[in-house]
């Protein structure tokens, strides 16, 4: 494929999927049942991916959990029957019009699965819905519980062809590490997602200490996603709402708050205590892909000893950019090592039948990355990181 | 951080030579073909777009001061600079001195002799708090008095140096005449203000005085690092970072330039003014706008935007302090093209111009890219502000 024809098809096959990275789009949008464009044949030969590190679901108790609340937010029906989310603004999110939710479909979703040699996705709750913020942690401790059990049904529903990791509320640590344990040992689950900005400073990470360290117990597996964490955790990042110029705005904000993130936790010494938990931050950690040189090179004078290799510990994973910005992806593998990126979509964004972006991903990605990268991120990684999971 | 090493951070920034070399052989060789292949020769014949200098005036009112920020010299006698603290970061106590170069245009123009710079253009650095702290009774005597002395100096060495001249983010109105008053009396080619009240369009409105006197003289309005006065709205939030400072303010950079070049970009703010040519200095957000851009591109439909390289028709993005990374350089060439990226080397922050040299010729660039960016593209938009460099 030449460089022009290339580039028209990532232009084609993405439009529409990296819409949904941004924070600013109505979950209309985002729950778009359409079809993505048909990939480019690849002349690559396929390959089994072993995870799709990156989906979400929405359950049924999440939608009654919501539904029951007065004020948002909540899930209320609309003009023409459907139910709707009416949400607030955060740090990462500017709340418009309710956009459609509804309960994920798991079939079809398998379908999609099948038809891309998929073998399993990891299932989190909508962490960029910013409940973390938004609702007082009694009210998290019960809807994530019920989150949990409803992820829990999904698993055994569907065995082999979902993981899963738990939602715990950032403003109570304590419990949160009680309910990871559980979430491990009765619910079959991985681990954990978490909102990035808790971890936006040092300060900030360090009130999660007790969940790390329950988590390097559990040798638990941390999904990372933007969105605000609880107004108690320090250093989060201020709010900005943009009045003009809205989406393309939204992008710096978003990829600032995710490198900041990334910085803290492949830089800092707050992991350094928990060698067996495994952090995957999305969309390739922001900004952090073009900072990788200069941190390396400022490394030793700022007495940060082989930057690289702290990085290395964490795990990139794209997300939305699998379909939208595949040169970006190319870069993260060439500055942190392909070894460290996982392959995600960031499927099934408010629920309901969900459109098949594992197809428009795959092209996307058969399209930028070299065959070594693309063995290692399609495969390789996922069945280390499966292995030291203890999952076969 | 000290205000000294973070500079020193941003020196090291993109020596991305160095990070490669740090990479494992397996991810060095999934380098893409141009990046492996040896750099082109330098063009002869240079044109540097970004760097500072402090005219004796200017020093000599600054240095009257009693609190910050003000010129002092220090045990050593060294002039040192006190900034103000709230936009001074970790700042040390006492402040930081700043070297001959700053100051001495016989020593800076061997420099550029001796590395193949034919010209440069000469600005004031925003960085300083100056513009944010000092209200318009202080502002303007300060900034007429700069301009003066700016004048004089490229008007003595007008083959080799050109100037843009200090404005007045307190004062709109007062900046506009000045900007008349530079291309009329003073040789300037236009003005230069901090990024961040273009953060927003609101704020970037304040400006229509000074846009429409720039349209008038087709001026080149210069953008780099720094906060305006507090009145201006939609400035980024000032952030003091309690952990890995150095590389979180290089994210606040790449954030704050960002958001002045979708401004300009994007927001519609430009259209009046189709004549004022604008440069954006770190590369318009370190690599940022260059995914920005990207993405804007792929989602033509969703953002309304059909054709982005249109957007930046009269932006220039120069490579001065972090926008010398050599992947960002590469990106925002192939997005937004090589005829938008020029040359700069924050020369008098930095004592050399030979690192960004060296980070360029490390870019993924075609030879024609990169001559481009070396020179051509700032000799046609010298020409076009009526300086022709030989």
């Amino acid at each position: 494929m030449s460089t022009q024809s290339r580039r028209s098809f990532l232009r084609s096959a993405a439009t529409g999927a990296a819409a949904l990275s941004l924070p600013v789009l109505t979950r209309a949008q985002e729950a778009s049942p359409t079809p993505a464009p048909a990939p480019a044949a690849s002349k690559l030969p396929p390959l089994t991916i072993p995870v799709d590190w990156h989906s979400h679901i929405v359950t049924p108790g999440e939608i009654a959990y919501l539904a029951g609340r007065t004020s948002a937010p909540r899930v209320i029906t609309g003009a023409e029957g459907k139910t709707l989310i009416e949400n607030l603004t955060t740090v990462s999110f500017a709340s418009r019009a309710p956009s459609p939710i509804a309960v994920s479909d798991l079939a079809t979703r398998v379908k999609h699965l099948d038809a891309n040699r998929v073998e399993r996705q990891l299932l989190t709750y909508t962490v960029a819905n910013g409940y973390e913020a938004t609702l007082p942690v009694e009210e998290q401790r019960k809807l994530y519980r019920t989150l949990n059990d409803d992820l829990a049904a999904a698993l055994r529903a569907h065995p082999g062809r979902f993981l899963g990791v738990a939602a715990v509320p950032t403003l109570d640590p304590a419990w949160a590490a009680t309910e990871l344990e559980r979430a491990h040992q009765e619910l079959g689950l991985i681990g954990a997602a978490l909102p990035l900005n808790a971890f936006a400073t040092l300060a900030g990470a360090r009130t999660l200490a007790p969940l790390f360290a329950a988590g390097q117990k559990l040798n638990s597996h941390f999904f990372l996603h933007r969105a605000p964490a609880s107004t108690s955790i320090p250093g989060q990042p201020p709010l900005i709402v943009p009045d003009d110029t809205e989406s393309v705005r939204w992008s710096i904000i978003s990829n600032t708050h995710l490198a900041n993130g990334a910085i803290t936790l492949g830089l800092t010494d707050f992991l350094d205590p928990y060698p067996d938990v495994s952090v995957q931050i999305i969309m390739l950690g922001g900004f952090l892909p073009y900072l990788i040189d200069s941190i390396v090179a400022a490394g030793p004078r700022l007495n940060v000893k082989d930057p690289l290799a702290r990085l290395r510990r964490l795990y990139l994973e794209p997300g939305p950019y699998s379909g939208s910005a595949g040169e970006w992806v190319a870069l993260a593998a060439r500055k942190l090592g392909a070894d460290r990126i996982l392959f995600g979509t960031d499927y099934g964004v408010g629920g309901g039948t969900s459109a098949d972006r594992l197809a428009s991903s795959i092209a996307t990605l058969d399209a930028i990355l070299p065959a070594d990268a693309r063995q290692q991120i399609y495969r390789d990684n996922s069945l280390t990181l499966l292995k030291a999971k203890g999952i076969t | 951080m000290s205000n000294q090493s973070r500079r020193t951070f941003l020196r090291q920034a993109a020596f991305a030579t160095a990070a490669a070399s740090a990479l494992p052989l397996s991810l060095r060789a999934q380098s893409t073909d141009k990046s492996a292949a040896a750099p082109s020769p330098v063009p002869a014949g240079l044109i540097d777009l970004h760097s500072h200098w402090f005219s004796p005036g200017a020093v000599e009112l600054l240095s009257k001061r009693a609190k910050s920020p003000r010129f002092f010299k220090n045990e050593r006698g060294e002039w040192s600079i006190e900034r103000t603290p709230a936009l001074a970061g970790a700042a040390p106590a006492g402040g930081f001195p700043v070297g001959r170069q700053w100051f001495d245009i016989d020593l800076r123009l061997k420099h550029l002799a001796e590395h193949g710079v034919a010209h440069q253009l000469i600005s004031w650095p925003t960085t300083l708090g100056v513009d944010p702290t000092l209200e318009s009774d202080e502002a303007r005597p300060l900034w007429t008095v700069y301009n003066d002395e700016l004048s004089g100096v490229v008007a003595k060495h007008h083959d080799r140096l050109s100037g843009v001249a200090a404005l007045a983010t307190v004062d709109p109105e007062w900046s506009a005449q000045e900007l008349a008053r530079a291309h009329d009396k003073l040789g300037l080619i236009g003005g230069v203000l901090p990024v961040n009240v273009f953060a927003t369009l609101e704020g970037a409105k304040r400006f229509a005085p000074v846009f429409a006197t720039a349209q008038k003289y087709k001026s080149h309005i210069y953008l780099h690092t720094g906060y305006g006065h507090a009145s201006i709205p939609g400035q980024p939030p000032v952030v003091s970072h309690q952990d890995s400072a150095a590389q979180r303010s290089a994210l606040d950079w790449a954030y704050q330039f960002a958001a002045a070049t979708i401004t300009f970009a994007f927001s519609g703010f430009l259209d009046a003014y189709p004549d004022v040519t604008v440069q954006i200095a770190q590369l318009g957000g370190v690599g940022a706008i260059g995914l920005v851009a990207e993405q804007v591109q792929i989602g033509a439909q969703r953002y309304g935007v059909i054709d982005v390289k249109s957007k930046f028709r009269n932006l220039y993005l120069d490579t001065g302090a972090l926008g010398n990374g050599p992947e960002a350089v590469a990106l925002s060439a192939r997005v937004l093209g090589a005829d938008r990226i020029v040359f700069g080397t924050d020369y008098a922050p930095n004592t050399s111009v030979v690192p960004v040299i060296d980070h360029l010729n490390a870019s993924p660039l075609t030879p024609a890219e990169r001559t481009a960016i070396f020179r051509d593209n700032a000799r046609a938009l010298l020409a076009s502000k009526g300086v022709s460099v030989a």
